[in-house]
This record gives structure tokens, sequence and C-alpha cells, in this order.
């Protein structure tokens, strides 16, 4: 841990070295072009992928999408096949047409909005996308009756005949979509065209009939049924196409480039569109990974194809195989920077990787998050591309697994609790980061909230579904143990692969695999524990996911005290008071350690009651661990004939979800053995800064 | 050679600079370190296990007013040391130049003064647009373009002041007029040379700047950073002093002519 003076002579070099290499250092980009034969079959072979279950097979679209950039519109024809699995008859099909959330300002999307997003601004020219149904069908048969909800974002069609239970339905859609100028994931850009959600798309018939039909909002999209798609997409020559699935055919006559995509047990389909794009690809185990971006990203590439392969081993490893046959990156222009950061099956946008700003590469910094949105995007094609959870009714099953998923890829990658950012060798850890990230007080909502509950522009969706939910998770896996934890989740996808797992699924699964109680100690009767101490999963689960309390421990007391004597009156065995001698006083420093007792006083701060280790650290430079139950709000621990230095509550950092940490550790009085500390180190760095400062501006 | 002998002789000035940044520097640790102890309170002392980074960023995340005092206490010092430096320079320049008696020195360091003051206000808007021309022209053209422009104008402009300085308080040159300053950065600009070898000085002094921070950030944790930073500040201001050493004796004749008494030889 210790950092001479000494060792640090040699960091003048260092600091020309790295500004050296951050002038100098370009790797050349890898030549474009494709190198690996596209997949004759949208699904890995059955060995490679696993099950795919029959019955999660639910609606099929064969489409035409014809593209006129210029005028940002799509004109579109689709047939759907779409089978009754539930058990009740229905007299209507509901359909998703999501476009259209941006089609005023009355939309239920632009009024939780209000026009930007992710502070990219809805354009003045180009503002507004919808999709406009001119015609529904039956296929062959009578038009139908079709309309609106009361937020354009979703229809409702009105069958002529009910579809039974097993039974199923074909139905011919015409439909124009215009697309926004890009500032909200979808739109066009400069030529730069990512169509999502540009399609009228069946919603869910859930089991026991109801629709499960959300308008579109701010936070989420996804819920839709697995099947296959059949798609051709006319562009004008010589736009470059990238889409779910695979491309089983193109045509270009010049004018316009015809390309034909097949996607097999997806939920959604999205395509991209650009004369700008470049093209590279890589291959592993069979799958291939395709990416799109434009030349002056080319030498980023390699980075992104790294992160990506070790994001889908990692993956596989954890969560079973990745079923589907291509992976396509799309990496949109500068100018379409709205479009950066989504996943859609099989295909996600990402956002170029990070640039060190020049001013912190002589400080020593290094960050491993440069292309972390390349793993958060490819995550999603588990949570919620394969486990296709209901992201509206909750949202944490999708991004909140997902982004737990992220960080055990990272550490895979780089090892535990990997260092995400180092300033001059002094690493930030994945853990610490997000305790930071979580110090801004409680939060306001659970994190079991759909996501409509969210207030927009309050950081709490991300805060509370992304990251509480992944710190969740892995406090629950340091206590539960690695092992036992990984293989309740393995468990989980397993069992949900292409159906649509509900939070009460996800945790009964937990609680099946892992156990009800987790043992953490044995009852310590010197210590005054009467029982064993154990984690009640349930219980963890349920304040996790339906609490918004937080987790907070502290030292509240650290210190050695005169250990009672037998001074004062005391009856003898006649019956007589006797003695009356006055109380030892005499310093504690100044006594023998069998007339001392060490006193450790932990407190639990927060409202979340879960276990808690202590380390107190006694003066003959013994340490001893135990676990408090953490029920009640003090717990007071008393070691006569010993003398305290030090205690700290949770020394291992388990709990993930504490953010505040600042009081976990406290020395006895007179026990410092050295005052430095954080405390040391700023007014050690408001030194240095003013001396450099000084240095930078002086003679 | 010459510039180092001239810069011995004035050791004793150097060594002052040196205390005045040390001490200043000083204070503005013992307002954070003091404003951080009594933000953690009984919880202050070394921090067990690998939370060093983590530790001192939660403390100035956890109290705003720590990270107010962090952040402006040492900018209030490198002012009150920049303030210092500007009335001071006219003194240092002048023992360069070989004055030692007391009266003189204090007779040419309070005549120069409004001077060095004007140029030093002169000087800093010329550099900021200098410097803002080269970001706007080259930036969208090309980042590493810019940067490496953005250099080479700093390492001028560090030389151009010099030249501005020694020429008003050593040659006589305008000392209220923007155009000394002006003057300066085309004197600057056409000789490489003296570009040349200001600018390796400058540029060592820089890396001292920026090592003094980077050793902190580094000793971040049981180490202290406090003994490096006061050596590194001994040294950056030695190559910052003898920088200004050379261009007291090679300034003489280009600057003269700068001379209010001789505005034709201005042009």
């Amino acid at each position: 841990m210790g950092r001479s003076c000494v060792g640090q002579s040699g960091r003048l070099g260092l600091v020309v070295l790295t500004l050296a290499t951050a002038l100098a250092c370009s790797s050349s980009a890898p030549p474009a072009g494709r190198t690996v034969d596209e997949p004759t079959d949208p699904l890995r072979p059955q060995p490679q992928r696993g099950e795919v279950p029959a019955d999660a097979h639910v609606v099929d679209y064969v489409m035409e999408a014809t593209l006129h950039p210029d005028e940002r519109r799509i004109d579109g024809k689709s047939s759907i096949h779409w089978r009754n699995t539930s058990s009740v008859a229905t007299d209507r099909i509901e359909m998703h047409l999501y476009m259209n959330g941006f089609r005023a300002e009355d939309t239920h999307w632009m009024q939780q909005g209000r026009g930007s997003h992710r502070g990219n601004r809805q354009d003045t020219e180009a503002p507004w996308g919808y999709c406009d149904v001119t015609e529904v069908r039956r296929a062959e048969g009578p038009t139908l009756e079709f309309a609106e909800g009361d937020d354009p974002s979703v229809m409702t069609i009105r069958l002529d005949d009910p579809v039974s239970p097993g039974d199923a339905v074909d139905l011919q859609l015409q439909f124009t979509t215009v697309l926004p100028r890009v500032f909200a994931r979808t739109g066009v850009a400069d030529g730069f065209v990512m169509a999502g959600q540009w399609f009228p798309k069946v919603a869910v018939l859930e089991p026991d009939g109801r629709w499960s039909n959300h308008v579109f909002g701010f936070h989420s999209e996804f819920y839709a049924d697995f099947g296959d798609y059949d798609v051709l997409i006319d562009v004008p020559h010589p736009m470059k196409v990238g889409a779910t699935g695979i491309e089983v055919e193109a045509h270009d006559d010049g004018e316009r480039r015809r390309v034909r995509y097949r996607a097999s047990m997806v939920h959604d389909f999205a395509f991209t569109a650009w004369d700008g794009f470049e093209e590279w690809d890589t291959e592993q185990d069979g799958i291939r990974v395709r990416m799109l971006a434009p030349p002056q990203f080319a030498q980023e590439v390699p980075a992104h194809f790294e992160t990506q392969l070790q994001t889908l081993h990692s993956m596989e490893e954890r969560f079973g195989p990745y079923p589907w046959s291509t992976i396509t990156i799309v990496l949109p222009p500068r100018a379409a920077s709205g479009a950066m950061g989504m996943e859609y099956p099989t295909l996600y946008t990402t956002s170029p990787a990070e640039q060190v700003p020049p001013w912190l590469a002589p400080l020593g910094y290094r960050s491993r998050g440069a292309t972390f949105t390349t793993v958060h995007e490819f995550g999603h094609q588990y949570f919620q591309g394969l486990l296709a959870s209901n992201e509206y009714a909750q949202p944490w099953l999708d991004e909140g697994l997902n982004t737990f998923s992220n960080a055990l890829a990272l550490a895979d990658r780089y090892g535990p609790d990997p260092m995400v950012v180092e300033l001059a060798g002094v690493p930030l850890t994945l853990s610490q980061a997000g305790r930071l990230l979580a110090m801004s007080g409680s939060p306001s909502y659970p994190i079991d909230t759909d996501a409509d509950g969210f207030a927009p522009y309050t950081g709490e969706y991300s805060r509370v579904v992304y990251r509480r939910t992944a710190s969740l998770l892995a406090t629950l896996r340091t206590l539960a143990g690695q092992e036992r934890f990984d293989a309740a989740m393995r468990a989980y996808t397993d069992r949900f692969r292409f159906r649509h797992p509900r939070g009460e699924d996800f945790v009964a699964v937990l609680i099946e695999e892992i156990g009800r109680f987790v043992p953490l100690a044995q009852a310590d009767p010197e210590l005054g524990d009467s029982s064993a101490v154990q984690l009640d999963v349930a219980d963890f689960l349920r304040q996790g996911l339906e609490t918004t309390h937080d987790v907070g421990f502290a030292v509240f007391a650290t210190r050695n005290r005169r250990r009672p004597g037998d001074a004062g009156w005391h009856r003898n065995a006649q019956g007589d008071l006797v003695g009356g001698e006055a109380p030892d006083f005499t310093a504690v420093q100044q006594r023998e350690d069998a007339d001392v007792e060490a006193l450790v006083i932990v407190q639990r701060t927060g409202d979340f009651t879960v276990p808690v280790e202590v380390d107190v650290e006694f003066a003959d430079g013994e340490h001893e661990r135990l676990w408090w139950d953490g029920r009640s709000r003090l717990r007071e621990l008393r070691w006569p004939g010993r003398r305290v230095v030090s205690a700290s509550v949770d020394p291992d950092g388990r709990l993930l979800m504490e953010a505040d940490r600042t009081d976990n550790h406290r020395f006895a009085p007179a026990s410092i053995r050295s005052r430095r500390g954080p405390a040391q180190d700023l007014g050690d760095l408001a030194e240095a800064i003013t001396l450099t400062l000084l240095l930078g501006g002086g003679p | 050679v010459t510039a180092l002998r001239r810069l011995a002789g004035a050791g004793g000035w150097a060594l002052g600079l040196w205390l005045v940044f040390f001490l200043l520097a000083k204070a503005a640790r013992v307002v954070v370190a003091t404003s951080a102890e009594a933000a953690m309170g009984p919880y202050a002392g070394p921090v067990p296990g690998r939370e060093d980074l983590f530790a001192v960023a939660q403390l100035a995340y956890r109290d705003q007013g720590l990270a107010a005092a962090l952040s402006t206490a040492p900018v209030l010092m490198a002012l009150i040391g920049f303030v210092v430096w500007t009335a001071a320079s006219g003194l240092v320049v002048a023992r360069l130049d070989g004055t030692t008696g007391a009266n003189e020195l204090g007779k040419i360091a309070l005549g120069s003064l409004p001077g060095v003051v004007a140029q030093s206000v002169w000087h800093g808007i010329l550099r900021a647009v200098l410097l803002a021309v080269i970001a706007v022209s080259l930036g969208p053209l090309s980042p590493v373009a810019m940067l490496i422009t953005l250099a080479v104008g700093w390492l001028l402009a560090s030389l151009a002041l010099d030249l501005a300085r020694v020429g008003v308080i050593l040659h006589g040159a305008r000392p209220l007029h923007p155009a000394t300053a002006a003057y300066a950065f085309v004197r600057a600009a056409t000789r490489p040379r003296l570009l040349g070898l200001t600018a390796v000085l400058t540029v060592a002094q820089l890396a001292c700047a920026a090592t003094v921070t980077h050793v902190a950030l580094g000793s971040i944790g049981p180490g202290s950073s406090s003994i490096a930073s006061a050596l590194l500040g001994a040294i950056g201001i030695a190559f910052g002093l003898l920088r200004l050493s050379i261009v007291v004796g090679h300034g003489t004749v280009p600057l003269r002519s700068m001379s209010s008494d001789d505005d034709s030889d201005a042009g």
C-alpha cells in the first residue's frame, strides 16, 4: 500500500511517456469489408443455441419497407400471422404504433420527454414522427375496423370473428411511417437512418386473456411476443443496410437496393441504412459479429469487437447460449448521437469509445469504461431480448439485471471488482464507483415500480432501476456466496429463455436455488448472541425490491474503559455489608490489560435490515470477526480484559448497497497510529494543485 | 552557462520566491485538511483496505463545503502567488541583470511595477486571443494539430511575456502600451533559437507542475507527497528563473527598439 517518495521520483518519466503516447499512439485501423460469410440460419444450430420452446412462437411478420430518406418516409406492408396462446378467445388484436409517440406534443411520450432525450433536443425542422395505418384486412379477406387508442401509440383492430385459444389469424396491414430527425433513438440525421419502432407490432395477450398493451412512454418500449420476421428493405443505392437477423438476399439495380432480412424467435425488428457506413466483421463460435460505422471511427472498431466478444463469452458462460447467429453493432455518425446506445434484437447501437481528455493524461488517468456502451447494449440481448420481461411493468428485470450482468462481464474480463478509473496508479473500483453514484440520498421509489411511475428529469429511473437493482443483486451475491448465487441466476435464465418472466418468477427462482435462509454465523453466547445469524433471502429481496430503505451502518463508538472492579459495599456470608473501598479511577492507559474492557458499539443507520460483519482490531494485533444480524439499531460488543484499537463494520465491503462508508471505521481515542487519512490526502492534493498552478503560471 | 551564473547570483531571490510559493501551497493544504478533518469528525484516520481514492472522493462528494474549499483554496493561493510574483519580478529581473544595490533594486522594482502589471494584463489578453484563434481555427479540422499548435502557442507566449517584462524593466520599453506586449510576440516568433531554448525550459517547468499533482494523486493513501511537492516546486522555479535569466541576457538589443525614446525603431 505504501508508496514512497523515492518510488515516485520516476513518475516524471511516466508523465512524459504518457504525454508522448497520447500524442503519438495511433493503431492502424483494420481493413473494412466482409470476411465472414453471412449465416444461412438466423438461429445457431440446435446443439449450440439450446432448446427453443415451440409454444413461445406466437407471431410471424412478412414485411416490405420502402425507404425514402429525403422525405424520412417508409412505405410499409405487413402480413401478420398471430396465434392465440391465451386461455380465452379474443375479438380484437391490440397493436403498438410506437412511432406515434413522436407525432405531437400531446402524446404520452412527448408529455414526459418534452422534446428532449439524454441531452438531445427535438429538431425544429423535422420534429415529428408517426406511423399512419391506412388499411387492415384479413389475409385474402374483408377489411377490418381499427382505431388508435386515447394515446396514438396504441391501436386496436376489431376482428370480424373472434380467435379461439390455439387458433390463429392472418392480417395484412398497409402503413406509412415518417421518422423524426433522431433525438430519441429512432429517426434520421443527414442521410443516416435508424429505424426502430417503425412498424405496427402486435402487443402481448397474457395467458388469462388480458391484453398488455402499454402506451409508449419515456422510460420503456419493449414487451412483445417472439416470432419470425421476413423483411424486404428497399433503400436508395448505395445505402448500406444493417438489420435484425441475417441477410438472405440482396439486389442492387444502381438506383435502388433491395435487401431481405430474416430473423427467428425475436420480439422486434429494427434496421439502419446509410451510404456513409463502412462494414467490418468477425466471428466467434459460429456467430457473425458485424459492425457498421463511419470511416472516422475505424480505429476503434477493434476495441468494440474485443469488448463484444469478451462480453458474449461472459454472458454465454453465465446465462446460457446466445441463440442467434448474428449480432450487428451500429455506431451512428456524430450527427445522430441521439441514436447511440440502444438495443434491438440481434442489433444494437453503441457510442464512440470514450476519449481521455488530454489534460488528464499527465495525471495518469486510465479508464476501463471506454466501450461500456457496447457491454451494456449487448447485455440486453439477454435481458430483455431473450428473457422478454415486461419492460413497462417491471423495468428492473430488464435494465437492472442487465446492469448487474455488465458488472459481471467486466469482472470476468478484468478480475473481481475491477478498476474502472485510475489516477496516478490509485484505483477506483467498480463497486466504489457504484457507491459514489448512489450517494445522493435515499431513493424516491422502490425498485419494483412501473416505468411510468418514475418522474422524468429526476434521475431516479436510472438510479433505481439500473444501479440500485445491480447493487441489490451484487450484495445478495456476496452474502449468499458467489457460486450459489450464480447457479441461481443460471437457473432463472435457463428457465425463462424465450419467455416473459415476471418479478415474482425471478424472486421465486432465487429463493428456490439459494435457499430461504443463508447461514452466516453460529450463535456466540459470549457476545450475547443466543441464535445463529442468517440471511433471510426472501426478506432481503422484499426490502430491496419493494421499499426505498437504505443500507447504512456505522461504528458508533470504539473505546476502552475500565473494567468494573469489586469496590463498594457487599454483603458477606453473614449478611453484613463489608468493604466500602473507593473505586479505582486510574486512567485506562495506565491500567493492566486485565482491568480494561474493550467496547465497540455498531449502529444500523439505514432502515434496510441485513446482517453485517464487524471486524475489531485489538491492541495485541489480533483481529476478531463476527456477524451481527443488524435487526436492532445499536449493538454493543464488549471484550473484558482486552484493548481495542479500531473497529470496522462491513470491513470487506460486502454490502454493495451501502453508499456512504465514511463512518464504517473508527479508532479508539488515542489509538490512531497515524493521522494520515483522507483529510491529509485532500490537504496534499490542495497543496499540489496550488503548486501546479503557481508553476504553470509563475516565472 | 552565463544564464546559470546569473541565476546563481540571484539565488537568494529564487529561494525567496520558492519559500513564498511553498508557504502559499501549505496554506491551501491547511485550509483543506482542516475542513476535511472537521467533516470526518470522529472517523478521521487511516482507511483500511483498498479504499484510498474512494475515501477521498466520497468525502469530497458528501461534503459540498469541503469540495468548495478544495477548489477555491488552491486558486486563491495561486492568485496571491501571481500577484507576489508580478510585484517581485522587477526585483528578480534587475538582480538577474547584475544589479546588486538595495536602493537601486528597489528603485527599479517600484518604477517598473505599473509597467509590469500593464504588460501582464496586455499579454494575458493577447495570449487568450492567440490560443482561442488556434482552437477555433484548427479544432474542427484536426484535434491533434490543434493540440500541437496550442502547445507551441503557449511556449511562444511564455517567452513573449518574459521579453515584454524584461523590456519594460531593463530596457525602457513603453511600459503601458499594448504594442510592447504585441511586439514581444513578434520578437519571440522571430527568434527560433531563443524560442527553442526557452521552450525546453518551459516544458520542463510544466512537467514539474504536472508531476506535482501526479505525485500527490499517486500518494493518496499512507504516503505523503509534501516533500516531493516541495522539491519539484523548487526545481520548477529554477527552470522558470533560468528561462528568465536567458531572456535577460538575450533581450538587450531587440527590445531597446520598443523604447518610448526611440519609437522610430518600433516598426
